[in-house]
């Protein structure tokens, strides 16, 4: 045939659902001290001794549940970072900005989060320091830690 | 083929919402129960499968990347199953290919959901066809009530028959401690004026939507006899699918649940179910499901389901009681509820189903259905080995 179409080729649609999603013992008492406190919680698994940090419930490796908070950081080192020039459209900030990994201070797990001072000067091994959101702005999500300072 | 059995099973508390767990801590629930029941640690298991239904209940694509560490998946042979309502059947199935192919002496299947994370109808009606499908997505009520409307039609099935399956397994779900609803009180007239969700099934009709999980433990031959002194063996499992959109879809006698049936039992030796089978845990999402599925199990001639419920046959104390446990009309977190059809059928043939136990039980039928009704599960288990 060629030519034109006969109908319709392409339908366009969206999904729209809304979640209620539970934190959990381990994530929840991390994002209240978070938002509380001003505080970044791990959690120490009692079989290996790492500390975990964003704390899990059951310590992947040693399948024992974690016991006993430990305050981790708010000082850390990069352990990898990459320059982000295409962002999607949900991200809470403008490109270029960086995502590292950093280990915090206490903690035996990196954690992934963003750098929000001193993008252009980030390096692995660099020191970096959390940035909090101002008390009183704080909602309880991974964002009331605003990201991490380039020292 | 190895001889495989069910040694060990887990349920978790199934409730309309559990807000004290995660869902990897939900799934973790379920893990230890079975472990601890199997009498066995996580390091003893050679390989894990998990199940979960669509992405979209709890929102979180890819949950067993979410809930691998939970569930016991670390630097183990791992694997995900997804097979919308069957998921927990399928998971269980898969886990017993594992050991019956002789690569796994020891696998822990687990499934579940957290339904309550997200709107179950909205996340199901994500399941139609886009294109065609859509504008007509109502969640499962909808397209199951056109099924039951055709084996009505059919068969003479009343709304009487609908509800008294209904109250018989709200009944059941007394006995059973992992049961959801608690409704001591339920009355045939109660489900009779119970608001329309979607004709004929009104609201008692319904299963509810539940936050749970379930695991079970699977073992060989040798390893099932000196873990457990009276393992489930799995002497059949078949996990059959058919089309969407074809000629011929008879949603009254679901062609798939057939075919399983038919393989599940030959590998059984399983030659006349209705005789043979002491008790059965079938996916009675719906009240009226439940005697289109004793129909394609051999339980009930064709077009004589509804009978089974009229004689009373199906209650327990009844000659083949169906749904000991409540059933899915008691709790449903999709995911984890064709697991527990299995794990129901397995206390059964153990011996161990405490008050919901049927009195001499020796051979069980676990089956599951998902999809768009075309995906079936069925599971034979006995209490003695093949």
């Amino acid at each position: 045939m060629g030519g034109e179409p006969v109908g319709p080729a392409v339908l366009e649609g969206e999904i729209h659902l809304a979640y209620r999603w539970t934190t959990g013992p381990a994530t929840g008492a991390f994002l209240t001290a978070l938002r509380d406190r001003g505080v970044i919680l791990g959690l120490r698994c009692p079989s290996c001794r790492r500390v975990l940090c964003p704390p899990l419930e059951v310590c992947p490796r040693c399948g024992t549940e974690t016991a006993g908070e430990v305050e981790c950081g708010p000082g850390g080192r990069v352990t990898a970072w990459t320059l982000v020039e295409a962002p999607t459209p949900w991200t809470p900030w403008e490109a270029p900005y960086a995502l590292i990994s950093v280990r915090l201070d206490g903690a035996s797990t990196d954690l992934v989060h963003a750098v929000t001072e001193g993008a252009r000067r980030v390096r692995t091994g660099a020191r970096v320091k959390a940035v909090f959101r101002t008390v009183g702005r704080r909602v309880g999500d991974i964002l009331d830690l605003e990201g991490f300072a380039v020292e | 083929m190895r001889q495989v059995a069910v040694v060990g099973v887990g349920q978790t508390r199934c409730r309309l919402r559990r807000e004290d767990v995660s869902f990897p801590g939900l799934v973790r629930e379920a893990v230890t129960a079975a472990l601890d029941d199997a009498g066995i640690r996580l390091a003893d298991v050679d390989a894990v499968v998990f199940g979960s239904s669509p992405e979209y209940f709890e929102g979180v694509n890819h949950p067993e990347k979410w809930a691998s560490g939970a569930f016991g998946g670390y630097l183990k042979p791992h694997m995900r199953i997804h097979t919308g309502g069957t998921v927990g059947a399928s998971t269980g199935i898969a886990a017993f290919y594992h050991v019956a192919s002789g690569m796994y002496d020891l696998v822990l299947a687990v499934a579940g959901d957290k339904l309550s994370e997200g709107s179950v109808q909205a996340g199901l009606s994500t399941v139609y066809d886009p294109i065609l499908g859509r504008p007509f997505a109502c969640g499962a009520p909808s397209a199951v009530a056109l099924q039951c409307r055709i084996y009505m039609e059919r068969s003479g099935c009343t709304s009487l028959h609908g509800a008294r399956v209904a109250v018989k397994n709200r009944l059941h779900a007394l006995n059973n401690p992992y049961a959801q609803l608690r409704l001591p009180d339920i009355t045939v007239e109660q489900v009779l004026s119970s608001p329309v969700i979607a004709s004929p099934l009104r609201l008692l009709d319904c299963c509810p939507a539940s936050d749970g999980a379930c695991a079970m433990v699977l073992a060989c031959g040798d390893r099932a006899r000196r873990l457990c002194p009276r393992p489930a063996w799995v002497r059949g499992a078949s996990a059959v699918a058919e089309g969407v959109h074809y000629a011929r879809r008879e949603w009254d006698r679901p062609l798939a649940l057939h075919e399983a049936a038919r393989r599940a039992y030959a590998q059984a030796g399983v030659s006349d179910p209705r005789r043979q089978v002491d008790v059965a845990e079938v996916y009675d999402a719906f009240s009226y499901q439940e005697m289109i599925w004793y129909e394609g199990l051999g339980l009930a001639e064709e077009g004589r389901g509804w009978r089974l419920i009229e004689d009373g046959v199906t209650t327990l104390g009844g000659e083949l009681p169906v749904n000991p446990s409540g059933g899915v009309l008691s709790t449903n977190t999709i995911g984890a509820t064709a697991m527990m059809r299995q794990a129901e059928a397995a206390l059964q043939v153990m011996g161990r189903a405490q008050a919901r136990q049927v009195d001499g039980a020796r051979l069980a039928v676990a089956h599951g259905w998902g999809g768009a009704i075309q995906f079936h599960t069925v599971m034979v288990l006995s209490s003695e080995a093949p």
